[in-house]
């Protein structure tokens, strides 16, 4: 900023200064022109007695000076200040001034002086070559001090201009980069975070209102969904309540085996149905960010490895190769037991669809200040068609239908999970056969 | 055991009459929650079995005032809702344990059983199975011609197993207990750990037994 108005005013001065000087110019060669004449006029009426006379009298300050000389080049008479006397003066008469009142200009620079000399000639009616010079040291001064009070002017003007760029950073700048970082945390599951900036213009308090009503809607519908969740939880998870206890009665005292083995049968289907509704209950409050995160610090390789190890068991028992590749040291703010459920569901999904004698791998990585974490097997795969649909409510990869049961919400769980911790889901697969299912997760706050 | 219920609803509160009745428990049974801290402050009591959602004030409250009061007695909670904060919320509020309707009637025993044992430091079970010796700083179990090593799960479950020994441990128990885990992970992982167990334990002279009830549980049982 500083720079741009620093350098428009330097080049508005040397403009001016440009433009002054060659003006100057012409004022000195006419000021030359004037002065020549007029001695000449003054040497053939008085001759030189007149002339030194006429010079003398005159306030002439040290930026002017007098030779005449004659046609052979001596110097019949001279006066100039010292200064002035520097400049190489030319030693023979100009060849150009053929008659009486012939004159030329020029300007003779020299580089010890800081200034340069205008010279002006004229031809007496003896013949005698007349010398008039001009020093610039006056015109120098002059535009020196123009130049100081254009920097003056151009910087009290920028000062000036600099106002309204102040009122942009404060009333603009300002409070968009308080929105932006308000923005930033408006996906924290407390879901009061506002647009707030008491400095700014209407047209950004307007907008801030206008989105903020938003957020109020937001926050109260995703309030609303976690009630209604309780709600359901409770009067879907009570009456189970109840069947069950009486289920268990029966079990317990019948003397059937029948009835035994019937109401065995209903308590697993209730047992089902609970976890049912609770992986319900969370999708829907996962997908709508409703869900209730109780984060904690977690280190990766040891939720990773106990998991490895609770399915190590059932993993040998169906010929399968279990087994986790160690990997950094990752610390993730997360809800330990959801995250532990999501990755456990992607395990029973590597189990359920990898052939005996297939291996699975369980490895993560960081990504920026998050994680990624992968289950590779060596199923099927996944066909690429179906690589969204799976992880919606209640669809499954063709590769299922067939042989498994179960209802799909396994995969959407990993979903709803992810979401809620601002993190993605995804699968792919490897070239060497087989799918990895993975989750990325943010670090967390 | 000497146990207070605080449940308003009349159908699973008379269950749990029955439950606690049939495994020798005195149960107090009380709808409110008002009525229940009163008794509480002039009768000893094991522990509290306590819904969360009562008519006269929420569960986490008569905890914290419990609490207040100095009194420590262990509180097991019932709630239908299975959030990981709820439960949370519980636990901070003074809560001992957490369980979720619906619940299996050794599930609520187990926990109670399991409250009870840490409230009085109860030893640890027996260092013996028949004639083999249990050296748990090395997961080991020596009998006179052989010895089995137990991997750090396998000899966790085995101590919950012995632990609790003649009733039928629940799944979902066994899975908090050993690997604190409160979801089903849907793969059959307990059957397959207890298989593998039963297999290690196949030990001449180490008579035990380990019996799948199904829709209930698991029960181990020492012969000797």
């Amino acid at each position: 900023m500083g720079l741009i108005v620093g350098s428009s005013i330097a080049l508005t001065i040397f403009l001016v200064r440009a433009a002054v000087n060659q003006d100057l110019r012409r004022a000195d060669q006419a000021v030359i022109l004037d002065d020549l004449v007029g001695y000449a006029a003054i040497y053939a009426h008085t001759g030189l007695r007149g002339v030194q006379d006429v010079f003398s009298a005159g306030q002439h300050a040290d930026s002017n000076g007098l030779r005449i000389m004659d046609q052979a080049g001596h110097i019949l008479y001279e006066q100039m200040s010292e200064a002035m006397r520097d400049y190489p003066w030319p030693i023979v008469a100009p060849t150009d001034l053929h008659k009486r009142g012939d004159t030329q200009q020029s300007a003779i620079a020299f580089d010890t002086a800081p200034y340069h000399l205008s010279l002006g000639a004229i031809r007496l009616h003896d013949g005698n070559t007349l010398w008039f010079g001009l020093s610039s040291v006056e015109a120098e001064r002059y535009l020196s001090n123009i130049q100081n009070h254009l920097w003056l002017a151009g910087i009290m003007a920028a000062l000036v201009a600099m106002l309204p760029v102040l009122w942009y950073s404060y009333d603009v700048i300002h409070p968009i980069k308080a929105f932006t970082a308000s923005a930033k945390r408006l996906h924290l599951p407390e879901g009061e975070v506002r647009l707030i900036a008491p400095t700014a213009i209407p047209e950004l308090k307007t907008l801030a209102s206008v989105i903020n009503a938003g957020l109020d809607q937001i926050l109260s519908l995703t309030r609303e969904l976690q009630s209604t969740n309780d709600q359901l939880a409770h009067e879907l998870r009570t009456p189970l309540a109840r069947i069950r206890g009486n289920l268990e009665a029966l079990h317990n005292h019948t003397d059937s085996p029948l009835a035994e083995d019937a109401a065995a049968r209903s308590l697993e289907e209730i047992d089902r149905a609970a976890q049912l509704v609770q992986s319900i209950l969370t999708i829907r409050a996962g997908d709508h960010g409703a869900l209730r995160l109780h984060r904690q610090a977690t280190p990766v390789s040891d939720l990773l490895e106990k998991l490895v190890d609770l399915f190590t068991p059932a993993a040998e028992d169906r010929g399968l190769k279990l087994s986790v590749v160690p990997g950094l040291d990752l610390m993730l703010n997360v809800d330990r037991e959801l995250l532990t459920q999501a990755v456990a569901n992607l395990l029973d999904n590597a189990l359920a669809y990898t052939p005996k004698g297939g291996g699975i791998i369980v490895h993560w990585h960081g990504e920026g200040t998050g994680a990624v974490i992968c289950v590779d097997d060596t199923g099927p795969g996944v066909h690429p068609e179906e690589m969204h649909m799976i992880w919606e409510r209640y669809n499954r990869g063709s590769a299922a239908i067939s042989r498994h049961p179960g209802i799909g919400l396994g995969l959407s769980l990993v979903r709803a999970i992810a979401t809620a911790h601002s993190g993605m889901v995804g699968v792919n697969n490897r070239e060497l056969g087989g799918a990895s299912f993975w989750i990325r997760l943010p670090q967390g706050v | 055991m000497n146990l207070l219920l605080v449940e308003d609803d009349p159908e699973l509160g008379r269950q749990m009459v029955g439950w606690m009745a049939d495994a020798g428990h005195d149960l107090r049974w009380d709808e409110k929650g008002m009525p229940a801290l009163e008794w509480l402050k002039s009768h000893e009591c094991d522990a509290v079995i306590l819904d969360v959602g009562l008519p006269d004030m929420d569960g986490f409250t008569l905890v914290e005032r419990l609490r207040a009061e100095g009194m420590s007695t262990p509180v097991l909670f019932l709630t239908a809702r299975a959030s990981v904060a709820d439960r949370v919320r519980g636990l901070a509020s003074g809560g001992d344990d957490y369980l979720t309707k619906p619940f299996a009637a050794e599930e609520l025993l187990a926990r109670l059983d399991a409250l009870h044992r840490r409230a009085t430091h109860a030893q640890p079970a027996q260092r013996k199975i028949g004639n083999c010796r249990l050296d748990p700083v090395k997961r080991r179990i020596i009998s006179e011609s052989n010895t089995v090593e137990l991997q750090p799960r396998e000899w966790t479950l085995l101590e919950v197993l012995m632990n609790h020994e003649g009733r039928i441990m629940p799944k979902q128990f066994l899975l908090e207990q050993v690997w604190d885990i409160r979801f089903d992970p849907g793969t059959n992982v307990v059957d397959a750990m207890i298989c593998r167990l039963r297999r290690k334990l196949e030990v001449p002279g180490c008579d035990i037994h380990i019996e799948t009830i199904r829709g209930k549980g698991y029960v181990f049982k020492s012969v000797a």
